[in-house]
Parts: structure tokens; C-alpha cells; sequence
């Protein structure tokens, strides 16, 4: 079965998950998403996409936008434990975050973001900001199919065994 | 003495330390007016007599060599003598009896002087004493010996012990002389027979080889000596030296040894006709003597007399070590007492040099000196008669070439610092300490050159007169007063006047360094508080923007979803809501820019000005697209140490303001620096053709928020821009102020450190 791939939303703000579903919809954005509020559930269903065994499996999103500041595990935490999981590093992972802060920024890159986005404080602002980020992600560039999630995984269990 | 070739005399210092080699203890002659008889014990065989025996006891010196002394003395006399072999310690003479011989009475002195027998038989020449005599002689003695207790000072306590030896001896002249660390003498006392025309030595220095060596060696071995008669004959011993071993009697102790003939001239020559001298030790070191002279006459002073004036040196000698000392500790206390009662005035103050001050009018009571000054890193306070200001910035830096030297003392300071001289009028001695290691902060006292104040008797330099012939050297004769002028000295600092000093110095730095640590503990709390401070403005901003952007957004989606329902005022309304949030989260966007600047380090490299300012002009002409601004970089800026990327926010917030806050036609704003002060240091200048700043407003002007002109007036702005650049520059270690004038321009100026390669 193949479904479209959907885009991980990790937001822990309900305010700012709706002003996000607002400008999503302004944006006539069609791509479906699923949306996480706290760091561990939106690692846990990662794994458990990656994995296998797991009914779930290969339902893995096409893109992660990432949260900085996440109650409990922060941003930065999640970003990192994605980079180094060898099924999951491929996924691309662009931060939205209301931090200018260059040290964020270097930190984020370093740790392995694909983007990182200062979210405009205007609505209309972040809905283009939004509405261009989607096109360019799903539209413009090729991302890595499940097929070559696959391949890692066999890599990973090649590893395992030795 | 008296025996050099002419030629080796005059190539000598010509003085009488030629006297120094002669050995008087072994001059094997005495004075006439007494006998004596060297004894070979027990059998008391007699092995040397004075050639005056026959004179004085009826016996030829002859005759009386190898015989018993018993030819001499009755029975009782003799067994007297004999009981002496059971006495170990005779070294001083002790009084046995007094005997007669026809008219002649005799006081009889027996001592021991190289394991041999010494009798010697003073004839009274003086008046008789009665017992009643000696009874009203020992009661004056004891109250003398009260007074001298009593006497508060060194000086009343010399006075008082001339005066009454002159009244128990009835010399002319009493003296009470000091040696001086040269060696020389000085007359601290002086009792003098009134009505004589006698000219008073008071005050007078002697050279030190008016005492010669030999002597003074002498003057620690017995109490007291006296030549009644200066003008005697000597009589020679016979035969000269010990028959058994040839060797010549030491007659050290003996009270009637003849003196060196050098001596008997010296004392002619002052014209003296009798003389006694009492020896006066301190702490068992000769500190001087009690010298009685007679001019009138020769004068014989009877053995009680002596005995009497003996024990009164004895005293003197042992009251002066707790007089000295009760002067010494005086004067301690005082300086103790300053020096903390100065210590007090400072951990009052502020600060060091603030506490400093505060000494300057009470600077003369530490120590005896005719100036003081303070020297704080060239601020200059004065008290009483010192060198100018230029002259101690001079003197200073001198004592500061050697940063390990603390404290510093000296009665000639010409000799170390020759350009001194010119103020040797007020500073001839310095005394000086240095109160802090890093900084030049210096206490310094100042003597004046002591001028006229030695008072020689004669001149020092020629205490020996070359007879006609120059074969023969005598004793100066020339006793007038001389005075030495002495050239760039001063009174010299005592040793508890320096030690007072370093202490002071200890107890100031240690106040300091507590202070030091105190300020210390201080700095980190504030650190502290202020870190905290930053991170409180980082996250309060941070966690304020969340829920204002809710309001934002929240009052974007009514706008646009709900709009035509409420109409045109709900709207406009709206709207507002919306730029209020908006202009809100600049304004936390600028306090959390400047908690940043407040919490990151700063670099501390080379930075070239230059480049920094073009960069900054790029960036705001790039931004600003503006054809009418014209910015002048001088060139050569200088290379300044500090953090590149602040230093151009210094030059973008500067030169912003000055493109900002400008009406005219043509916007000219100059970047240039100068140096300052003594060097590394400059000073950076911002110049704009401006609005200027109204002098009302300067106070605030580096204000957080603070905004002179309407928020839409001049393009807007935060209000945080010159905050920014004032935390920049402090935190470089710089200061920064403006000049304006309105409607002229206005100057941004600040300082920053210059790049030392080293």
C-alpha cells in the first residue's frame, strides 16, 4: 500500500499549532500532516515507523518541521537523536523556531538541520514563509523513497550482526 | 709616636692615629705624686719599684729590688698584703689601708696584673676628710641618685650628673661627652666654673682622634682615671721590665700609670692643668665619658672623692641605657600611636588614596621632619617644607626604578640622586615608603641639610700641628670653635624611626589588601547579579514573545476570517492589535539583544579600526541606499584591542543615529580618532551635521527604551542602540560621552585601548 507521505509537525504550542493549521489551510497546502506535542511521542513514533516489525512500518514522513523550544526533551534533543539513528538521519529536518539567537542557529546546523527558519512574527509572513517552505520540500527536491529507508535498514541489520 | 721620618709623616693622614700603635698600658712609668711596688706572691719578694722611693718612702728603689716587702711595711701591713694570695679576683685596685712614711700619708692600692702583685701608694695631697666629711658626701650621693632617677629626659639627666660631680670634685669643668657613630665626640653637658673666663666646649664636637684608639681601649677597662698634676714628671720603673721574664709590667689598671705624652700635650693645649676621666657605658659598649678638667691649678682628688664619683659613673652608666630607652619608647609610642590612629582614618575611607588625603594635614606628626608629602600615581598632597611638585615626580620615579625596594632612607640624598641637591634646603634626608607594589604611591618625609650645625672644636681636619721643623707632630692647638659647614646631610633617621616606618607600610598594605579582598568579594557578587540579571531579561523576553505572538496571530485570523462581520471600526481596531504586538516584540527583540551583549565574551584581538568603520558605512549605505549621506573615514585609524564584530555594532549604532537624526540636505558625518593621555589609550570620535541633542536631554540619552523624538519621527528605532554601544564600550574597558549643540551636529565620542603587541 502506498500512501502520500505526510509531513511530522513537532509544535508543543496549541497557539501556535493553530496559527500554523490557519496559515496551512490559507496556503491551500495539501500535503497531509501529523502533528506531535511533546519530543518523546514524535521520536517514539518515529522508531516505531522505522521499525519492521511494527504494523506501522514504512510509514515514515517525507520531512520533520521541528520545534525549538518543546516542554520536557528540547528541540535540539530530538534533532540530534534523529541525525544519529541510521533509519531515521535521512529524513530532513527543518527547524521553525521563534529564536534569532545565531548560537541556536549554529548549534542546529551543526547537530544536522537541513533548514533553519526564524518563523516571521507576521501571519501573512509565515503563511508565504509556510506556503513556500512546503512547495520547495515536496515539489522542487527528491527525497530519499522508503524503498532506500529499506536499504539502510538492511545496512543497519548487517551492522547488528557482526 | 713621634718617632715616623718626616717624610712617611707628611705622606700620612696627619692625625694622631699615630698614636693608635703606641701601647700606653706598658709605658713602665707612673705619675710622681705615689709609689709603686711589683711583688712576685706569696712570698711578696719585691721584682720592681718607681725610682721616687727613696723620695717618698726613705728607701732607694735599689735597694728595695729583690727584697721582702716587709723593709716597707709593719707587721700588720705586711700580713694584710699576705691574706691578698687567698684572693682570686684583684683586678681592680682595691683600697688595703693607709700608711705613713715620715710626713707623708699614703693610700695603699693592691691589684693584680698578669699574675703579678701591684702596690701603689697614693700620697693625700688633698685636704683631709673627716668622717663627718664622707658621712655629708654619701648622703649628697644619695640624693643625687634620686634626682637622677627622676629626670624625665637624657638631657636633664646628663646636666644633673656634670653638676654634681663638679660639686663633689671641685673641677673647673665637667663634661659629659658622647661618641658618635664616627667616632667623634659631642658635648652633651657641660658644668663650668663661673667667673674664670672659661670658654664653654658645650655643644662643641670633638674629632674621633682626639681619642685615639688605644685609649678608648682603656677607657673600657677602668671606671676612672685621674692626673692631678698634667705638667708632672714621669718616674720611671726600675728595672723597666719583669727581672724574671723581662717583659714590661701591663699596667692597665693601675692608678697611677703615667700617660702618653701625646695626651698630657692635647690636654695642655686646651689648658688644662688637671684632669679626670670617668668611663660611662651603655649595655656594656662605651657610650662616653664624664671628663673633668682644672685650669686654675694642678688638683689632686682624693681617693673617697673618686671612690665616690666612681660609683656615681656606675650609676649614670646604668641609668642611661633605661633613660635612652624611656626616650626611645617614648618617641615609638608616638609613631605607634599615629600610625594607628592613620590606619583608622583609612578604614574609613573609601579607598586608598582617598584615606591618604585625608592624612595629608596630620602627615608631620608620624615622625620629626620638616616636610612630608603623599605621592598617589602623581597626585602630589604636601605638609611643611618639601621639594615642588615637579622635583618629587623627579624623586619618585627614582625610587621606583627598583620595585623591590619598600622603603627607602638616606641623610644624603645627593649622594644617590645628584640632581637632589637643588632642594637640599628642605630635602637633604628622605625618608620614604612605598605603599602599593603595582601603582607609584608613595609617604615621603623630608630633612633639611643640616647646615651650621657641627660646631668643632678646632678644625677636625687638622688635629695635629706640624712643629717649625716638621719632625715632630703635637696635638692640635687651635681649640676655638670651628664650624663645619656639612654639606648635603641631614640629621640621620634612626633605626626606630625607620622601623616605625616599615611598619606603618606593612599595616597599610595589609588594610589594603583587605580592602583589595573585600572589593574582591564584591566584584564577584556583582558579577553574579549581574549574569543573573542577563539571563532574567534573556529568558523574560524569550518567554513573553510566545504568548505575544499568539495575541498576533489570534488577532491576524479574526482580521481575515471574520472581517466583514465586524465591520470597519472592529477591524481598524484589530489592526492596531496587531502593530501593538508587532512594535512589542521589537522591543523584546532589543533586550534580548542587549542581555546578549551583556552575557557573551568578548574577543580580545587586534582589530584595525579602520577596516571595522568601512564596514559598518557599507553595511548602513547598502541598507539606507542613501545618495545624500557622505561619510568621512580619516585614514589610519589606529589598531585598538578588543572584539571586531562589537566594535562595528559601536559604528552602526553610532553612525545610524547620525544618518537618522539628520535634516539636511547633505549629511555629513566624520569617523576619526586621537590619542589620549600618556599613551595607550584613544580616544574614537563619531561627528554628524545632525539635529543635535537639546543639553535637557543628556542625562538620558544612553537610556534603555529612552526615546527623544516620536516613535515615528526619524524612521523609528528601538531606543536601544546607544545602550548597546555604551555596554560595548564598557566592556572593552572604555567610556563614551558626546559633545552637541543643536541644530550643529553633535559628537559621539569613547575610548578604547590601544593593541599592544606584547
Amino acid at each position: 500500500m502506498t500512501r502520500e507521505r505526510r509531513i511530522l509537525i513537532v509544535e508543543d504550542s496549541d497557539d501556535d499549532y493553530a496559527a500554523m493549521m490557519w496559515a496551512w489551510e490559507k496556503a491551500q497546502i495539501k500535503t497531509p500532516f501529523v502533528r506531535y506535542n511533546d519530543g518523546e511521542s514524535a521520536l517514539e513514533f518515529l522508531k516505531r515507523s522505522a521499525s519492521e516489525s511494527d504494523p506501522r512500518h514504512g510509514d515514515l514522513p517525507a520531512l520533520v518541521l521541528l520545534d525549538l523550544n518543546l516542554q520536557r526533551q528540547d528541540g535540539r534533543a530530538v534533532l540530534a537523536e534523529i541525525k544519529i539513528d541510521c533509519c531515521l538521519k535521512s529524513i530532513p529536518v527543518v527547524i521553525m523556531t521563534t529564536s534569532a539567537n545565531p548560537k541556536d542557529l549554529e548549534a542546529c546546523y551543526a547537530l544536522g538541520a537541513n533548514s533553519y527558519i526564524v518563523k516571521p512574527f507576521e501571519l501573512t509572513e509565515f503563511k508565504d514563509t509556510l506556503q513556500k517552505l512546503v512547495a520547495y520540500w515536496m515539489e522542487v527536491v527528491r527525497l530519499p523513497s522508503s524503498g532506500e529507508n529499506d536499504a539502510n535498514q538492511k545496512v543497519k541489520a548487517a551492522v547488528d550482526r557482526r | 709616636m713621634g718617632t715616623s721620618a718626616p717624610a712617611t709623616a707628611k705622606e700620612q693622614k696627619l692625625d694622631l692615629t699615630n698614636c693608635d700603635r703606641e701601647q700606653v698600658q706598658f709605658i713602665s712609668a707612673i705619675l710622681p705624686h705615689g709609689v709603686l711596688i711589683a711583688l712576685r706572691e706569696p712570698d711578696l719578694t719585691i721584682l720592681q719599684a718607681s725610682l721616687n722611693s727613696s723620695e717618698l718612702l726613705g728607701i732607694p728603689a735599689q735597694q728595695l729590688l729583690g727584697s721582702s716587702l716587709a723593709t716597707v711595711l709593719d707587721h700588720d701591713q705586711f700580713t694584710k698584703v699576705q691574706e691578698l694570695s687567698h684572693v682570686a679576683d684583684l683586678a681592680i685596685p682595691q683600697h688595703l689601708f693607709r700608711a705613713t712614711a715620715g710626713e707623708a700619708e699614703f693610700d695603699v692600692l693592691a691589684h693584680r696584673s698578669a699574675g703579678v702583685l701591684i702596690l701603689e701608694f697614693e700620697k693625700r695631697t688633698a685636704s683631709r676628710l673627716n668622717d663627718q666629711d664622707v658621712i655629708d658626701m654619701y648622703s649628697e650621693i644619695r640624693h643625687t641618685l634620686a634626682r637622677l632617677g627622676a629626670a624625665p629626659n637624657v638631657q636633664v639627666f646628663l646636666d644633673l650628673a656634670v653638676s654634681q660631680v663638679r660639686k663633689l670634685t671641685g673641677f673647673d669643668r665637667v663634661m659629659a661627652y658622647q661618641f658618635m657613630p664616627d667616632g667623634s665626640g659631642w658635648v652633651r653637658a657641660e658644668s663650668l666654673q663661673e667667673g674664670e673666663g672659661l670658654q664653654p666646649y658645650l655643644e662643641q664636637h670633638f674629632p674621633a682622634s682626639d681619642i685615639p684608639e688605644p685609649a678608648r681601649r682603656l677607657l673600657t677597662k677602668s671606671w676612672l682615671r685621674h692626673q692631678p698634676d698634667i705638667g708632672y714628671t714621669a718616674v720611671p720603673l726600675l728595672p723597666a721590665g719583669n727581672p724574671a721574664t723581662g717583659e714590661p709590667l701591663d699596667m692597665s689598671c693601675s692608678v697611677l700609670r703615667s700617660v702618653s705624652v701625646m695626651y698630657t700635650g692635647y690636654l695642655k693645649n686646651l689648658g688644662t692643668q688637671s684632669s679626670m676621666v670617668m668611663t660611662l657605658l651603655k649595655e656594656g659598649q662605651l657610650w662616653g665619658l664624664i671628663a673633668c678638667h682644672h685650669h686654675r691649678s694642678p688638683r689632686h682628688v682624693a681617693w673617697e672623692i673618686r671612690t665616690a664619683c666612681e660609683f656615681l659613673a656606675h650609676m649614670v652608666s646604668l641609668l642611661l641605657s633605661a633613660k635612652q630607652e624611656l626616650e626611645t619608647r617614648d618617641y615609638q609610642n608616638k609613631m605607634q600611636s599615629v600610625a594607628g590612629q592613620w590606619l583608622n582614618i583609612l578604614s574609613q575611607a573609601d579607598d586608598l588614596c582617598a584615606g591618604l588625603r585625608r592624612l595629608c594635614p596630620n602627615l608631620l606628626e608620624f615622625v620629626h621632619a620638616g616636610g612630608a608629602a603623599v605621592f598617589m600615581d602623581g597626585e602630589i598632597e604636601k605638609q611643611g617644607n618639601t621639594p615642588s611638585d615637579e622635583q618629587l615626580r623627579v624623586l619618585t620615579n627614582f625610587l621606583s626604578i627598583d620595585v623591590d625596594r619598600h622603603l627607602f632612607a638616606t641623610d644624603s640624598m645627593a649622594g644617590e640622586l645628584p640632581e637632589s641637591a637643588s632642594y637640599k634646603e628642605v630635602a637633604s634626608g628622605v625618608l620614604a615608603i612605598r605603599l602599593a607594589g603595582g601603582l607609584k604611591h608613595f609617604m615621603l618625609w623630608f630633612r633639611p641639610e643640616q647646615v651650621q650645625t657641627v660646631s668643632w672644636a678646632g678644625d677636625p681636619n687638622k688635629p695635629v700641628d706640624i712643629t717649625a721643623d716638621g719632625q715632630r707632630l703635637t696635638p692640635r692647638t687651635s681649640f676655638a670653635l670651628w664650624q663645619e659647614t656639612v654639606r648635603l646631610k641631614s640629621h640621620p633617621w634612626l633605626d626606630i624611626e625607620i622601623a616605625a616606618a616599615r611598619d606603618l607600610r606593612a599595616a597599610i598594605l595589609e588594610f589594603v589588601l583587605r580592602k583589595a579582598e573585600k572589593l574582591g568579594h564584591l566584584y564577584e557578587q556583582l558579577q553574579h547579579s549581574h549574569s543573573e540579571l542577563d539571563t532574567f531579561a534573556y529568558v523574560a523576553s524569550h518567554d513573553l514573545k510566545e504568548p505575544l505572538r499568539g495575541i498576533s496571530n489570534y488577532s491576524k485570523m479574526l482580521q481575515e476570517d471574520c472581517g466583514e462581520e465586524l465591520g470597519a471600526e472592529a477591524r481598524a481596531r484589530l489592526k492596531t492589535l496587531g502593530r501593538l504586538a508587532q512594535r512589542m516584540d521589537s522591543l523584546l527583540d532589543s533586550l534580548l539583544e542587549y542581555s546578549r551583549v551583556g552575557r557573551i565574551g568578548f574577543s580580545d584581538a587586534k582589530v584595525n579600526l579602520t577596516e571595522v568603520a568601512e564596514d559598518a558605512v557599507d553595511t548602513l549605505l547598502m541598507r539606507s541606499g542613501n545618495s545624500n549621506v557622505e561619510i568621512r573615514i580619516i585614514p589610519d585609524l589606529p589598531v585598538v584591542t578588543g572584539d571586531q564584530v562589537r566594535l562595528g555594532e559601536v559604528f552602526l549604532n553610532l553612525i545610524s543615529n547620525s544618518i537618522k537624526y539628520n535634516r539636511n540636505e547633505k549629511k555629513i558625518i566624520e569617523v576619526g580618532a586621537e590619542p589620549v593621555g600618556s599613551g595607550g589609550t584613544v580616544e574614537v570620535y563619531v561627528r554628524d551635521n545632525g539635529i543635535g541633542i537639546d543639553a535637557a536631554h543628556h542625562e538620558q540619552i544612553f537610556q534603555i527604551f529612552r526615546r527623544l523624538h516620536g516613535r515615528d519621527e526619524f524612521g523609528g528605532g528601538s531606543g536601544v542602540g546607544l545602550t548597546i554601544a555604551k555596554k560595548i564600550v564598557e566592556r572593552h574597558g572604555g567610556k563614551i560621552w558626546f559633545e552637541s549643540l543643536p541644530r550643529v551636529g553633535t559628537t559621539f565620542r569613547f575610548t578604547l585601548k590601544t593593541h599592544n603587541p606584547t
